[in-house]
């Protein structure tokens, strides 16, 4: 299935979306907090295709929705709703400067550091770090300026890449390693900054409450959080937390020939551990719930997708509905729904940057790219159909909270 | 320390060539423009701007800049990797573009080819990112890819 694009025209370093709005890093130092949903809306389509529109663009979890997948029995509703998305994947939707422009909420001066290594948005706040620390700001809805003007410094730790989650922020801190940060209630306070991965790292990814560390560097290391189980009262209980370190070799059971130029890189997140080289990714499945090695690091397969190259990966990343592999020129996205092999999307161009929100609620969907010019904001909905406990490509849509992950999180705020 | 006589490059401002980034030292990045061409890139470097630095190990406060090689207001390449790094990096010596300066005492500098994507602490500061950007010297891609550690080809 095709997927859609939406073009914001401009010259921006970065982005963001969070809670309906559109954050935007101009090249002058400034921020622009465009109104999302208002700018959607703006967007003259045919009605019986809104529907399909809203859910690529603004609430991607309502096909997610666990009740709906009794209706997705039934094969001509999800016929119906894929020809949607492919009629609506005919419009190109390009936004133009004067639309942009009813949707401003603000420009504003940027109250981080600029130009900086990567930013994040988490409860209500929004972080950027470079290799001097991490600053963070409010995001509130109803204050003057959408962004806080009064970043505050959140530590001194380098953070070439970041991940929110847990009530933690963790930082690939290059030649430094990787380090959390735990966070106060409203995650806009340090409460305790602890190095978890010594070895090099480039990004940091959360795999429920455990890490992955990737470099150009090193193989690729994996913090896992062991819990004890423990009967307390006639209970089960985790307990005991205990941070184990992994090598990808010993996760995926043979020799990782990393380098830096080299078409190699390994990273984790969620329920995915991969490994990719020239022409494949390698997959193995993380389940925290299972004690037992083999069950806990489970061989999925290979992924071999058709664009054979020799470029140097450069970075990599997962999402709900793929994997998205970075070269020297351009983007790869292997999509979840294989289709006669692995369907792929090459989306050729150095990007300025590339992001994905799998731990978002509207936009899990997307895949936002800044080049030189625009920002192109691609949807793929293909996911929605694909069954989420047996897929290989991808990581796995949960609708709750697992109980180790709310552990989790309370014994980090602990 | 090896080197070659120091010079003054610019009033009370004295610059010394260290030899072991000109010999193949095993642990140090070399030079790979000649010691007028390095002369230059440390005037473009402390013209640019001078950033004080503490120094936890030994506790002493210095000054640092950062230099590129520039022709035509084009950054070329101007060193290679250690062959410390060679051994690391699967026998690739990689090509270096950004030098990095310190002065000892006394407005006394020296420098070297830098390599920001091992060494965080040579990476140059926002405030040299930002000039070098508004120069026009790195687009807006390659800033991003530097400061991510992503760049190591121009």
């Amino acid at each position: 299935m095709e997927a859609l694009k939406l073009i914001v025209p401009g010259s921006y370093y970065d982005n963001q979306i969070y809670a309906n709005r559109l954050y935007l890093w101009n090249l002058d130092d400034s921020i622009t907090t465009v109104d999302w949903n208002g700018l959607l809306e703006s967007i003259t389509i045919p009605e019986h295709l809104k529907f399909a529109l809203r859910c690529a663009f603004l609430e991607s979890n309502i096909l997610y929705n666990k009740k709906l997948q009794a209706v997705f029995q039934d094969r001509e509703v999800v016929k119906l709703l894929k020809k949607k998305f492919q009629e609506l994947a005919k419009y190109s939707i390009d936004i133009s400067q004067e639309q942009l422009q009813k949707f401003v909420i603000r420009r504003q001066d940027n109250p981080f550091v600029f130009p900086h290594a990567d930013s994040s948005a988490y409860q209500g706040n929004i972080y950027v770090g470079d290799e001097s620390g991490v600053k963070v700001a409010r995001c509130e809805e109803n204050e003057i300026y959408p962004i806080s003007k009064n970043a505050k410094r959140l530590c001194d730790a380098p953070a070439l890449n970041m991940a929110a989650a847990n009530q933690s922020l963790a930082l690939a801190g290059g030649s430094e390693g990787l380090f959390v940060c735990k966070l106060d209630q409203e995650a806009k306070q340090l409460r305790d900054l602890q190095p978890v991965i010594k070895e090099d790292c480039n990004q940091a990814r959360w795999l429920f409450s455990s890490l992955f560390s990737s470099s150009f560097f090193n193989e690729g290391f994996m913090a896992d959080f062991v819990s004890e189980r423990a009967e307390s009262n006639g209970r089960t209980e985790d307990t005991n937390k205990q941070i184990k370190l992994l090598k990808s070799s010993e996760i995926f059971k043979h020799k990782i020939r990393y380098g830096i130029g080299k078409p190699l890189f390994t990273w984790g997140v969620e329920d995915k551990i991969c490994t990719a080289t020239a022409t494949s990714v390698e997959v193995v499945q993380y389940n925290p719930e299972k004690f037992e090695p083999t069950e806990r690091f489970k061989t999925l397969g290979l992924v071999k997708h058709k664009r054979f190259t020799d470029a140097a990966i450069i970075g990599a990343d997962s999402a709900l509905f793929g994997y998205v592999i970075e070269y020297d020129d351009g983007l790869l996205v292997i999509n979840s729904a294989p289709q006669n092999g692995w369907e792929t999307n090459w989306l050729e161009g150095e990007p300025v940057s590339w992001k994905v929100f799998p731990k978002s609620e509207y936009y899990s969907n997307q895949l936002h790219v800044v080049y030189d010019d625009h920002l192109c904001i691609h949807s793929f909905n293909q996911d929605y159909f694909v069954n989420q406990e047996q897929k290989l490509v991808g990581i796995k849509y949960s609708e709750e909270v697992p109980d180790y992950k709310l552990l989790a999180a309370q014994a980090s705020v602990a | 320390m090896s080197s070659v006589p120091q010079k003054e490059v610019l009033p009370g401002v004295f610059y010394i060539w260290k030899l072991d980034h000109r010999d193949n030292t095993y642990e140090k990045s070399q030079w790979a423009i000649d010691t007028s061409e390095e002369e230059s890139c440390f005037i473009e470097g402390y013209t640019t701007g001078i950033i004080p630095k503490y120094n936890k190990n030994r506790d002493f406060l210095y000054n640092t800049c950062w230099g590129l090689h520039l022709e035509n207001k084009q950054v070329e390449y101007l060193g290679k990797t250690s062959r410390e790094m060679e051994k690391i990096e699967s026998n690739t010596r990689r090509d270096l573009f950004i030098a990095i300066f310190n002065d000892n005492t006394n407005q006394e500098w020296h420098g070297y080819p830098s390599d920001p994507c091992i060494k965080p602490y040579e990476m140059p500061p926002a405030s040299i990112r930002t000039i070098w950007f508004n120069k026009g010297y790195f687009t807006s891609l390659q800033i991003k890819k530097l400061v991510q550690r992503k760049l190591w080809k121009l």
